[in-house]
């Protein structure tokens, strides 16, 4: 009996420690950090791939490669036939997508691997490029540091100063599905021999590309999806306290940092038309005046803001609502309090959108005038 | 009498026919009787005369102390009436070989008279002892600085000086057949649990074996489950310790012979509390223990974990340290567990060659290992600085555990779980915790569970484990049931 | 009458240490399992948003269905289990519906273990086979059985801070919460939350484990408010898990997603550690393991008691080899088990709703028959 036990028991024994085959060590993988997806002159949709190689002995610090094919997985072991590693997606920082993608109406179908597979990392940054992408992975910029490091930390501070809006790819899936909102996610181009945040990039309900927010429309644009991260600082031309017109220092520059932002929106619903109030509520610290701040002054210049302020936002929802894009979400609102009413139009929500009633209000709170007056 | 079968081996042994010494008295006789026992050449007689009658003097004269011998020499030489006075007060009569045996072995003499059926023991002995010193294993900064030495009755006084009190009482058992050593067992009546008393008592009287040197060897036989990697015992050196376990209700298990003392029952968190965390106030001992905890988790986990993450999940790391852990790894030729296993076994290599060489030449080979031989291996690719790194740590914090015993049977658990840790990632990881966490629930100290604070969950003694509480409120039940 | 002490005396529980502590988590531990990584999928799929108030209804009822366990447990408060049944139904039917409950519970502890293999498999692990998983498992598996309730009891106890931290540590998806997706709070009437509570209250499956350990408990007569604060402690689990999982989640996308909740713990980073699923995923598998272990210990309890063999470690072993030989014979995949569990959900609730009804009946012909004896 006790034998038969330790026979059974080393059985056990063995099989346990047969081990597990999927064992990669780490300098053995090639991490892919940023891919990208672009479509060529010849229609053909090409997957490119960079990543960083381990090894003293290389000149180059990351590795290119780029194929054709349609399937992202498939790409993978394309990849495997040219890196010297085993390709892994588990620490991936950017996916770049091109401009010509925006182009065709089902690109989104080649993300699927991203949502299916578990080992992928949801948090990679989605970015559109404005021109092809061949360019942007041939471009070695002597001042900066490698490629696939030089994007993230790109990004990353220009989300950190609000100039861009980082959407990531978890972000960008519920942007797809859900359907009170249209997808955006911030856009680079190449300046010569770099790379620049152009702005953030619109696209329509049926992801094609829409139009390129500006920085300064970014910058409206976090402040009205009350999503601020790390430090808003705005500049306005305020044409009221312009001193002279011919000198190219022309007085009328305010800057202010934006400390907070409480969004209070009410909602109406009256015979199938939406109507929403948005009260924006902002503490500010001044930068910069075009006048000396006293406690009297800083009224009129507060005025002066506000309604600049409530002028261009209104102006940026208008011309969202022409376009028939909701960058913002008000679809979300809308289906926040009348679902019913809401079941029966969820698949037009731009139509009613374009007819809804949007008006923006804006408050400001004048915290510190900073050192001198 | 009735002997036990023991007994009688030993008398047929000696070819002695009866187990008493010559009823007539006959001094030739005995003296042959006592010779046939002791063959050995420090066993010294002395012909002496009393009162006009011959007698003999036998002891072993290496066990002897020889002042008080010749003092007594001198008083019984003189030639007075109160001799027999002096002799029936002051020695024990026996006539059983047996006893003659044990109390010549304990260093006392024994006269024998012409005529006289029993023999008159004395007590001379004066067996090595040794000062008292320092602990030499269970330092502390300002715990007191006395440590138990190997003789039991010296130790026993040390205690009673800790606890002065009418309820410390002393329970003796003897143990060992060829070669009696006495096991003292110390309680505080009223403190200790009846049912613990007597499981101590009747696990002892199990021990079968000719002779028990050290009270880790008596420990160990007493323990229930030797092949567990945790240990069941608590040895200490400390007087301090032990008075204080005392005053908590448990039993200390003193061995003669041994400078260590044996601590019953016992719980997981007693190998991670010292004296010092006690005369600390509650912030910093509080501090203390938590680091403990955290080195306890470090000794056992960090290679393994380090093995799973760069092995199976490497996207667990952020992205700058797997870059600079990828650049060390990339010129090291070996796998992740054969190195780690290397470096493991070179660091217990160094401690244990640390322990035999004297004091000087012991740092230096810390030094020349520690420094040379890990930067060297570095840099000749053999391992990574990253791995350097982990092994220094894990044996910085092995080190932090207070009991020797604990320490060591950590560093032991360690290798089983890198092996684990290569062979499934996370999951072997959490797979060997959970083998370990389940033994150690299933181990009871005389039927108190071993997990104490963490399994059953007990409020009170929560306010010791992980941190510590002042003591006002720690032991607020003592001022509550002396205020009573 | 010497035959009636001799089976007294083997039927009679001695040794009852479980805390009152462990016995609320106990309860706890066994209803939490695998079913809470898919609940917030499988809620909205079947009712919406708004479903999650259907969790406290199911809470409700799986607490009324305890105390009543706990009720009638209390007629006959030593006995073991089969000598509980016995007691009510007579020796034939007691040992018929003990051995239906003895393959339910084994049924059940499989299925759940091999579930977990899957996830392993899906998330962690892709490469492995799945005798070698489980392999593994078994090893701590067969410590806590041939352990004893006792040993699984502090297990179980020494687990919960693992609980604690995971749900802790789900606060920190929040930064992505969006309250608008819950809102408005009845979406599309009471209706869709009705349908959805046999749903919820099947995920209050383990329940039924309080007429097999009753008799080891230390402090019996507070078992009642142990039942309820053990489903308390299950409500807001399941309530605080779905709740996060539907604010993160559009109302469109969480009918998407498999497991939403190892989903959503994939994004949180820290800036020394990323990718917190694997870590908390992994972690998570030692909460799972309750479930199965307290499954087949309470299955092979039964068939232990009911065939009167004692619990060799041989026998262990041997069903262990069953339990490996079954997985070559139907490969699980995840259809094939989420159909298992459903016949498995169906069948616990037949058997919690149903054995009270039988004990009903059962007592009730009894004290019939023994005032039929009297006269």
């Amino acid at each position: 009996m006790k034998y038969f036990q330790v026979c059974l028991l080393s059985i056990f024994l063995v099989i346990g420690v047969s081990g597990c085959r999927g064992k990669v060590n780490i300098e053995d993988v090639t991490l892919s950090m940023i891919l990208g997806i672009d479509v060529n002159d010849q229609n053909k949709v090409e997957v490119f791939m960079a990543s960083p190689v381990f090894s003293g002995e290389t000149k180059e610090k990351t590795e290119h490669f780029n194929v054709q094919t349609l399937s992202i997985k498939e790409s993978r072991n394309y990849f495997d036939t040219r890196a010297s590693g085993v390709t892994g997606g588990g620490k991936i920082q950017a996916i770049l997508i091109g401009s010509k993608v925006l182009e065709h109406k089902n690109w989104f179908s080649i993300m699927d691997m991203f949502f299916r597979d578990p080992k992928f990392r949801l948090n990679a940054d989605l970015i559109f490029v404005d021109g092809p992408l061949a360019d942007v992975f041939n471009l070695k910029p002597k001042d900066k540091p490698e490629l696939p490091i030089y994007i993230p930390q790109l990004i990353q501070t220009a989300d950190f100063r609000n100039v861009a809006f980082r959407t990531s790819i978890r972000q960008f899936h519920q942007l797809y599905y859900e359907k009170g909102i249209t997808p955006f996610a911030p856009e680079l181009a190449i300046h010569g021999e770099h790379l620049v945040v152009n702005g953030t990039t619109l696209l329509t309900k049926n992801n094609l590309y829409n139009r390129t927010l500006s920085m300064n429309e970014t910058q409206l644009l976090k402040i009205l999806k009350d999503h601020l991260e790390g430090q808003l600082v705005i500049a306005l031309k305020l044409k009221k306290f312009k001193k002279d017109v011919d000198d190219v220092f022309t007085d009328e520059e305010t800057s202010f940092y934006i400390k907070d932002v409480k969004r209070k929106i009410d909602k109406k619903y009256t015979n199938g038309h939406y109507s929403f109030n948005v009260n924006l509520t902002m503490p500010i610290m001044f930068t910069e005046s075009p006048i000396g701040l006293t406690n009297s002054s800083e009224a009129i210049l507060k005025k002066a803001i506000e309604k600049k302020l409530q002028k261009e936002l209104n102006n940026l929802i208008q011309s969202f609502q022409k376009d028939k894009v909701d960058p913002v979400g008000f679809g979300i609102l809308a289906h926040s309090f009348q679902y019913a009413d809401w079941e029966k139009i969820e698949n037009h929500w731009l139509d009613t959108y374009q007819k809804s009633n949007i008006k923006v209000k804006v408050k400001i709170i004048v915290i510190d005038k900073g050192i001198t007056m | 009498m009735n002997y036990s079968n023991e007994q009688k081996k030993r008398l047929r042994k000696y070819n002695l026919r009866s187990s008493v010494i010559h009823t007539e008295g006959n001094l030739i006789e005995n003296l042959n009787i006592i010779q046939k026992i002791f063959p050995t050449s420090d066993l010294v007689t002395k012909d002496l005369i009393i009162r006009d009658k011959q007698a003999v003097i036998c002891y072993l004269s290496s066990i002897v102390d020889e002042q008080k011998l010749a003092q007594f020499i001198n008083t019984i030489s003189t030639n007075t009436e109160e001799i027999e006075l002096f002799i029936t007060n002051n020695t024990v009569r026996t006539n059983q070989i047996l006893e003659i045996e044990t109390t010549i072995l304990d260093g006392k003499s024994i006269l024998l008279v012409e005529g006289d059926s029993v023999a008159f023991v004395y007590s001379t002995g004066k067996l090595p002892q040794r000062a008292y010193t320092p602990p030499s294993i269970d330092n502390s900064l300002r715990g007191s600085k006395i440590s138990f030495v190997e003789t039991d009755q010296a130790n026993i006084a040390l205690l009673r000086r800790f606890i002065k009190s009418r309820d410390f009482q002393i329970k003796q058992v003897e143990i060992g057949n060829e070669n009696k050593s006495i096991v003292s067992i110390a309680y505080i009546d009223g403190l200790v649990d009846e049912d613990l008393l007597s499981g101590v008592e009747q696990s002892i009287s199990k021990i079968k074996l000719d002779s028990v040197i050290n009270a880790n060897h008596l420990a160990q036989l007493i323990e229930r489950n030797p092949f567990s990697p945790f240990p069941q015992y608590f040895t200490t050196e400390r007087p301090d310790v032990a008075a204080t376990t005392l005053l908590e209700g448990k039993v200390v298990l003193i061995v003669d012979r041994s400078s260590e003392v044996i601590i019953l029952p016992i719980n997981f968190a007693i190998f991670f509390k010292t004296i010092d965390d006690y005369s600390a106030r509650a912030m910093v001992a509080s501090f203390n223990r938590i680091l403990r905890v955290v080195a306890f988790f470090l000794t056992i986990f960090l290679p393994g974990i380090y093995i799973a993450i760069i092995s199976f999940n490497y996207e667990i790391v952020p992205l700058k340290l797997l870059l600079s852990i990828g650049e060390s790894r990339a010129k090291v030729p070996f796998d992740p567990l054969f190195e780690a296993i290397v470096m493991e076994i070179t660091l217990e290599m160094l401690r244990e060659a640390a322990i035999r060489l004297p004091a000087p030449i012991s740092t230096t080979v810390g030094i020349v290992g520690g420094i040379v031989i890990g930067q060297a291996a570095v840099q000749a690719g053999i391992v990574s600085n990253i791995m350097v790194i982990v092994v220094a740590l894990t044996a910085i914090s092995s080190f932090i555990i207070p009991n020797y015993e604990m320490a060591s049977s950590l560093r032991v658990i360690r290798f089983p779980i890198m092996i684990m840790a290569s062979l499934f990632g996370l999951i072997g990881l959490i797979v060997s915790t959970m083998i370990l966490m389940i033994h150690g629930l299933s181990l009871s100290s005389y039927n108190k569970p071993y997990t104490l604070p963490f399994s059953p969950i007990n409020r009170d003694a929560f306010k010791d484990t992980i941190i510590r509480v002042p003591l006002k409120y720690l032991w607020k039940k003592q001022n509550k049931r002396n205020e009573e | 009458m010497k035959n009636d002490v001799r089976r007294d005396s083997f039927m009679i529980i001695t040794k009852s240490k479980i805390t009152q502590f462990q016995f609320i988590l106990m309860i706890f531990g066994i209803q939490v399992g695998i079913g809470m990584l898919s609940l917030p999928r499988e809620l909205a799929q079947k009712g919406g948003t708004s479903s999650w108030i259907a969790i406290l209804f199911g809470g409700i009822i799986s607490t009324l269905i305890g105390i009543v366990f706990v009720k009638f447990r209390e007629k006959a408060p030593n006995l073991n289990y089969i000598g509980f049944f016995t007691f009510y139904l007579g020796k034939i039917i007691g040992s018929i519906v003990v051995l239906f409950q003895a393959m339910y519970f084994l049924y059940g502890g499989y299925l759940a273990l091999v579930r977990a293999t899957l996830y392993i498999q899906s998330y962690i692990l892709q490469e492995t086979k799945t005798y070698i998983l489980l392999v593994l498992f078994l090893f701590p598996t067969y410590q806590l059985i041939s352990g004893g309730v006792h040993l699984i009891a502090k297990y179980i106890e020494a687990i919960f801070p693992i609980a604690f931290f995971t749900l802790f540590m789900l606060l920190f998806t929040l930064k992505d919460a969006d309250i608008n997706f819950i809102l408005p709070i009845i979406k599309e009437g009471w209706m869709p939350i009705f349908k959805t509570i046999p749903l919820t209250t099947t995920s209050f499956l383990g329940i039924e484990l309080i007429l097999v350990y009753y008799p080891y408990l230390k402090s019996k007569e507070k078992a009642v408010k142990g039942v309820i604060i053990g489903n308390a402690l299950t409500t807001f689990t399941y309530v605080f898990v779905t709740i996060i999982c539907f604010v993160i989640y559009s109302p469109y996308e969480i009918k998407m997603t498999f497991e939403p909740v190892i989903d959503i713990l994939s994004v949180i980073e820290f800036q020394y550690v990323e990718r917190l699923d694997f870590i908390l995923f992994s972690l998570f598998l030692m909460i799972i393991s309750k479930t199965w272990v307290t499954f087949i210990w309470a299955g092979m309890n039964g068939l232990s008691e009911l065939f009167k063999f004692r619990l060799l470690p041989i026998i262990i072993i041997f069903l262990f080899i069953i339990i490996i030989i079954l997985t070559f014979i139907q490969v699980p995949t995840f259809t094939n088990t989420t159909n298992h569990l459903h016949v498995l959900m169906i069948s616990g609730l037949y058997i919690t709703i149903g054995i009270p009804i039988l004990l009903l009946v059962g007592g009730l012909i009894k004290n019939r028959l023994s005032k039929v004896k009297i006269n």
